[in-house]
């Protein structure tokens, strides 16, 4: 057995089936669909070569620049809304002890299910006749607040990045909950014993600690947000008039539905790239500041 | 290791060799049951063929949409067409998948039919998508098929499934698209059924007053909000017109289609719509009428089957349907109507021998005028094969029936005449108008650019 620990062949043996999957499924296409970038082609018939004019195409496609500001609107939500939102519930849950399970249970359930459901689940909720909200808003006399939440353009992207965050923000919270739980006591009681109060401690102790967790989560956030297309494709299928519209949503639908396959391959290789991007620069922020040790 | 590397290759060799054996001992085996079945085709077929047909097992792969809860009466019908065939023919199998409509027109199959593996059996529809599919030569010719099995001419249309003189598919029913009405309301309110425009919005304005919607809408999915635009473009400025626009002799900015555009953004501007439409589902629309809410509904007759189930409740028997008013001035032909017979079966052109003989089996056994007049009656769907009799069939059906017999001339929806990414833009112009933030000449503008950019790339 040990004898077969220092064969490399071993090791390269239980490697290649992954390796495999991962250039199959992964590699495979990124390539593909650069190649396909460059062509105009329908998917099924001829394919002509157009060399960079699907690229230059997308520099000036109004609904691509409209689906990338969406997606960063997204971005900027999850970074401004959603993490700090994170944040404070995690450290509330951390401080309380009674039923401290229960609560990270009940934060937990919504990343349990699926995307598909939350997002038939809110629809009903933003119903405008018959939805939820709307009807809790008539029956407390505010019938002008009720709202076409998905079908006026500028409530419906708000309206989805709520439920998205209602669906997100439990598998985070559980994320920085561990992190905050895992500070060592004698730091916190040190701190306690200077004099520390609670919103110092949080300042000075928690928020430095937990640091790495929170890269994480804003790199989970960056390369979630950039690419999402489940939540909108069945909350509005990019409507209304387009409005919603993502990169994601705007790929399949100029790929599959317009038929025009090298564009939409085009649009994949800028997500692709967009995101390598974002993910570098964030790679390289975070070498650059040291991290706290205990 | 090494040990255990022979193993499994032992292991593998032997299974290998088990299952030859299985694939040879098949033939043999199956010789007693090879004789029944030739007996059955003999009888139900009228044409002898010389050599009793080897059974062999032929597996086929039916993909199909029927897969909501108001198709389910049709997806019964394809079950027992597909029982009876496996049945008459022993060692056929067929395989039958379900899967979303929508899913499957729009992505699904046009990419299997990008990569070459499309399913052996799937609807398909007739116009633009099998064109496509056909250049690509991915699509069995029927033509000798139903040639020998006599049917060719039985069909009512086979026009969408037809390329240069072969046809690539049968549809298995057709539909036409109008006007659905609540019969109860319109008596309560002593409305009448308009036949002109101007009547038209006098009957809506009535009906608003009323404090109900004149028309019950679902804008989310634009194909939806076509149908209804579809019928007023045409009326504006015809046919011919409309099937110029593909080779840029006619343009979505000439002055008759602008009128179009504006006729449409007029029932919008006036609020005869379902408030919220655009964030509604087809199937809402439907419901919003079922419910009361609504007076009409512009729809595809397709949907008469489940304004005649239980589900319409107090309006069983109460929903009319008319064809579209007349525009006055405009160009098209009043009294037409879309109507079309493009939802239908397609077949794989890589498709074996002996599959292809299991395909023509199906073909006898699915179309015939039988399977055709119990489609009528139970799935309420308008037949694609001239029928002889015409007995037991419900009244809104045949309210379809007369206002499609009443009907001048019929014509394909413009999804089938413009390029893909003309019909994409058009639904978002279109929900644009309903969501009030542009205007008709700004939205035809648009749609004149994308038809531009797809005709260039022809």
């Amino acid at each position: 057995m040990n004898k077969a620990l220092r064969n490399p062949w071993i090791y390269a043996a239980f490697i290649a089936p992954t390796l495999a999957l991962y250039l199959l499924f992964f590699l495979y296409p990124v390539v593909q669909s650069l190649y396909y970038g460059f062509y105009q082609w329908d998917g099924i018939t001829d394919k002509i070569y157009i060399g960079f004019d699907n690229f230059t195409r997308l520099l000036h496609d109004k609904v691509f620049i409209k689906s990338f500001w969406n997606n960063m609107y997204f971005l900027v939500f999850s970074l401004v809304i959603n993490i700090p939102l994170v944040v404070l519930i995690s450290i509330l849950i951390s401080k309380v002890n009674r039923l401290r399970s229960f609560y990270k249970s009940a934060v937990f359930v919504p990343v349990v299910i699926s995307t598909s459901t939350v997002a038939i689940l809110f629809g009903v909720l933003y119903n405008y006749e018959s939805g939820m909200i709307n009807q809790v808003l008539r029956s407390i006399g505010l019938d002008s607040w009720a709202q076409e939440w998905l079908s006026d353009p500028k409530l419906a992207m708000l309206s989805i990045l709520i439920a998205n965050a209602w669906q997100n923000i439990g598998f985070f919270i559980v994320l920085c909950l561990a992190a905050i739980l895992n500070i060592p006591r004698e730091i916190v009681e040190a701190a306690n014993i200077d004099g520390a109060t609670s919103w110092r401690e949080t300042r000075l102790i928690t928020l430095p600690l937990i640091r790495p967790v929170m890269f994480v989560m804003l790199l989970l956030s960056v390369s979630g947000t950039m690419k999402v297309l489940d939540i909108v494709q069945i909350m509005t299928n990019g409507g209304p008039f387009q409005s919603t519209e993502v990169m994601s949503t705007y790929m399949l639908k100029v790929g599959f539905r317009s038929m025009e396959l090298g564009y939409g391959s085009a649009i994949g290789v800028a997500m692709f790239i967009i995101i390598l991007v974002m993910t570098g620069i964030l790679q390289l922020i975070s070498r650059r500041r040291e991290e706290v040790q205990y | 290791m090494k040990k255990n590397l022979t193993l499994i290759a032992a292991t593998l060799l032997s299974c290998s060799v088990f299952l030859a054996a299985c694939g040879s001992s098949d033939k043999e085996e199956k010789k007693p049951a090879d004789t029944t079945s030739s007996t059955t085709t003999t009888t139900t077929e009228e044409k002898k063929e010389e050599p009793a047909p080897e059974t062999k097992n032929v597996t086929l792969k039916l993909r199909h949409t029927q897969i909501k809860e108001t198709s389910k009466v049709r997806l019964k019908i394809f079950q027992d067409v597909v029982a009876k065939t496996e049945q008459e023919n022993p060692g056929l199998k067929i395989e039958m998948e379900g899967i979303d409509e929508v899913v499957n027109r729009d992505q699904k199959l046009k990419a299997e039919m990008a990569a070459g593996n499309p399913p052996d059996i799937f609807e398909v529809f007739g116009g633009a998508d099998l064109n496509l599919y056909v250049k690509a030569g991915r699509m069995l010719d029927l033509t000798p098929i139903i040639e020998e099995l006599g049917i060719k001419d039985k069909f009512a249309s086979l026009d969408e499934f037809t390329v240069d003189g072969k046809v690539y598919g049968l549809p298995f029913g057709g539909y036409s698209e109008a006007v659905f009405y609540n019969k109860k309301m319109f008596a309560d309110m002593g409305l009448t059924v308009p036949t002109t425009w101007d009547e038209l919005i006098a009957t809506a304005d009535k009906v608003k007053a009323n404090g109900k919607t004149p028309f019950a809408l679902a804008a989310k999915d634009a194909w939806v909000n076509g149908m209804l635009w579809n019928t007023v473009m045409e009326r504006n400025v015809g046919m011919d017109a409309l099937n110029k626009v593909v080779t840029g002799e006619t343009k979505w900015t000439d002055a008759d289609f602008i009128k179009g555009f504006e006729a449409y953004s007029t029932l919008v501007n006036n609020d005869y719509f379902t408030k919220g439409s655009l964030g509604l589902a087809y199937a809402d629309q439907g419901a919003k009428f079922l419910a009361g809410d609504a007076a009409m509904l512009f729809t595809g007759s397709w949907d008469a089957n489940r304004f005649t189930s239980d589900e319409a409740g107090d309006l069983k028997g109460n929903i009319g349907y008319f064809s579209f008013p007349s525009i006055a001035g405009g160009k098209g032909d009043q009294q037409s109507i879309n109507a079309s017979y493009s939802n239908g079966f397609g077949f794989s052109a890589s498709l074996s021998e002996d599959q292809v003989a299991m395909v023509k089996k199906f073909i006898a056994n699915f179309f015939n005028e039988e399977v055709q007049k119990r489609t009528l009656i139970e799935d309420k769907l308008l037949p694609s094969m001239k029928l002889t009799d015409l007995s037991g069939v419900d009244p809104l059906i045949s309210d379809v029936l007369t206002v499609m017999s009443n009907a001048s001339s019929s014509w394909k929806a413009f999804d089938a005449i413009v390029q893909p990414s003309v019909t994409a833009d058009i639904g978002v112009g279109l929900q644009e108008l309903i969501g009030k933030v542009k205007k008709p000449a700004d939205v035809a503008a648009h749609i004149q650019a994308a038809q531009e950019k797809a005709n260039a790339q022809k």
